[in-house]
């Protein structure tokens, strides 16, 4: 019986140590902030999820548990993590920083990968409301790629506040600006425009909406336009405030990667202010996207702001790989040895070259082992070493490893 | 920066190949029936693949091409969930989708109908916003022998002409939807190309125009 499952494949030695090596490198970073790392339940509550999360109903993965109840697999890390906060650290003013790294429960494409899971790793702040830091998020996304050598990389900022303004106040009925809103979320602009223009708007507010899809760009000229489509206080206020951030982002020596958009409009309304993308030189999606959601904890009794981002391992990885960017395979054994007999010294000296840090095994000369999983061979007969006929000890094997 | 774009094959990849040509880029080995599938313009700034068109969306959401051009009706039969922005209308490829039924045979729309079609999304979509209870089946192909074998009450299909309706003894019941050929980009592209993009559009708006 075979295997037929599509997206679904065992990880092998390299890829398993680059991703160790993505991984370690993130939490690093992250941890430099003062994060804590933290893992959600592997199971959730589907019908929490199906409440904050509608749209994820079909694609969450789905399982019953003993009692007959449905559970997900971890289909986000943000929404137990905040739930968890607001049971745990109820003071409304406290900060908490949180990091993590898990396996998300979803599907994902790639250009040439696809899968049922991925591996996600982001932060969450709660409890600081200020545009720095915001800016601190994006640093930080833009501090994991640094790290990780991935050097052309593009930051999308926007804000759902401006477009919030907006909206609000826009005469139109509540139907035809969900209508309006969807169309922007989708950037739908064939509908959009169409619908648009089905409405009776006109002056700034018009000019406004029919620019908003197509704002986006470098930062100061796509910020000086946004300030022309303001009809309303709130809005230059969203604006101000990504200022702010930016500045952020300026000091810390980032500022060359941040370009605008104001296309990003959030459908669900789960975003409330900043949201940014990050892109990576040469690959069609994103492979980080987060941003500031301040209601969603109030819903779990806590009213605390919060802000962080999600990245997408695996599309990383495919990223880093055609990039060449990921380390090459290092065999598994330093040293491998094949002996017509074992005995009491060759067992001991295996045990001494571990204890001294090498990787070394010893197996029966009638087993194959594949010259690609070890960097140097050794046939052990009698108590002897021989690499071809030479003749060796086992602190000159040991020097050959300590060699390479 | 180059462009990659993917059309779908048949009539939209020839207008929209036409278009280009028509206004300076260049493509010496395209040629309407040539059996190769991907071109490049003597400037390099255009590269055209050549798919069917349900494929056309998997292209662009999946970044293998930037933008990509297809049919409104697969858009909305075959790639509902496709995540791409549908960026201009281009107003060519136009056809309407229609029910259809026997000649003079009046079909009882108070009862459960069986519906023959190749767009078994767009005909449940149509008759579900009717209160129509249907059965449907999905068929590949000559469409208009379902009702003539009793296999169907109905039909849905693209309705161009109407001939091909006439030929096997059909009439349109109901006109229900136009369709046009649409431009679609992936997220990313959009804003990292997207002075190619805005380029591509005026070409062909100006084509259309003159056209």
């Amino acid at each position: 019986m075979n295997n037929t499952l599509d997206g679904v494949k065992m990880l092998h030695h390299d890829e398993m140590r680059n991703y160790d090596r993505i991984q370690s490198k993130l939490t690093s970073v992250i941890m430099n902030h003062g994060c804590k790392i933290i893992e959600t339940p592997s199971f959730e509550d589907y019908d929490v999820y199906r409440h904050f999360f509608p749209q994820l109903r079909q694609e969450m993965v789905k399982t019953i548990d003993t009692d007959g109840r449905v559970l997900v697999l971890r289909p986000d890390v943000t929404l137990p993590l905040v739930e968890t906060a607001a049971r745990e650290f109820p003071r409304a003013d406290q900060l908490l920083k949180f990091g993590y790294v898990s396996t998300v429960f979803r599907e994902y494409y790639g250009r040439s990968t696809y899968g049922k899971d991925f591996l996600q790793g982001g932060i969450e702040i709660l409890g600081d409301a200020s545009p720095e830091c915001d800016g601190e998020v994006i640093v930080m996304a833009a501090e994991i790629l640094d790290a990780l050598s991935v050097k052309h990389i593009r930051i999308d900022i926007g804000t759902v506040a401006y477009t919030d303004a907006l909206f609000a106040g826009l005469s139109l009925a509540e139907e035809q600006k969900k209508h309006l809103r969807k169309y922007m979320a989708e950037r739908n602009l064939v509908a959009y425009t169409k619908y648009l223009d089905s409405l009776s708007l006109e002056g700034v507010a018009y000019q406004a909406l029919k620019a908003i899809p197509m704002l986006f760009g470098s930062y100061a000229v796509t910020l000086s336009k946004a300030y022309e489509y303001c009809i309303n206080k709130e809005m230059q206020q969203a604006l101000k405030r990504l200022e702010k951030t930016y500045d952020y982002i300026l000091y810390a020596g980032y500022a060359d990667k941040v370009q605008l958009d104001f296309g990003f409009a959030s459908q669900l309304g789960y975003y409330t202010d900043m949201v940014f993308k990050v892109y990576v030189d040469g690959a069609l999606y994103d492979v980080i996207d987060g941003g500031r959601y301040d209601t969603l904890s109030a819903q779990f009794g806590v009213d605390r702001p919060a802000c962080g981002f999600g990245m997408n391992i695996n599309l990383l990885y495919e990223f880093m790989s055609d990039a060449g960017l990921l380390e090459g395979t290092e065999p598994s054994f330093q040293l491998a040895i094949s002996y017509s007999e074992s005995d009491q010294s060759l067992i001991r000296d295996l045990m001494i070259w571990r204890r001294h840090g090498f990787r070394v095994a010893a197996y029966p000369c009638s087993t194959f082992i594949d010259s690609r999983d070890y960097s140097i061979h050794a046939v052990y007969e009698n108590g002897i070493y021989y690499q071809e006929t030479k003749q060796l000890t086992a602190q000159e094997l040991e020097e050959q490893m300590r060699r390479l | 920066m180059s462009i990659h774009m993917a059309l779908a094959k048949g009539r939209i990849a020839k207008t929209v190949m036409t278009y280009l040509q028509k206004s300076g880029y260049e493509f010496p080995t395209y040629s309407e029936d040539s059996r190769k599938l991907i071109f490049e313009d003597v400037g390099q700034t255009i590269k055209v693949t050549l798919v069917k068109s349900p494929d056309v969306a998997v292209y662009v959401e999946r970044g293998a091409a930037d933008i990509g051009v297809v049919g409104e009706d697969v858009l909305i039969e075959e790639c509902s969930g496709a995540d791409v922005y549908e960026i201009l209308d281009l107003g060519i490829g136009c056809c309407r989708m229609a029910v259809a039924g026997i000649a003079g045979k009046k079909v009882d729309m108070t009862k459960r109908i069986t519906v023959g079609t190749k767009y078994p999304r767009i005909a449940r979509q149509y008759f579900e916003n009717n209160h129509h209870s249907v059965d449907i089946i999905k068929l590949n192909g000559s469409v208009e022998l379902a009702p003539i074998v009793g296999l169907s009450d109905v039909i849905v299909d693209i309705v161009e002409t109407g001939n091909t309706l006439r030929a096997n003894g059909l009439d349109v019941l109901q006109y229900f939807m136009d369709f046009s050929a649409r431009m679609i980009c992936n997220t990313v592209s959009f804003k990292l190309k997207i002075d190619e993009i805005q380029q591509l559009i005026h070409v062909i708006k100006r084509n259309n125009a003159e056209a």
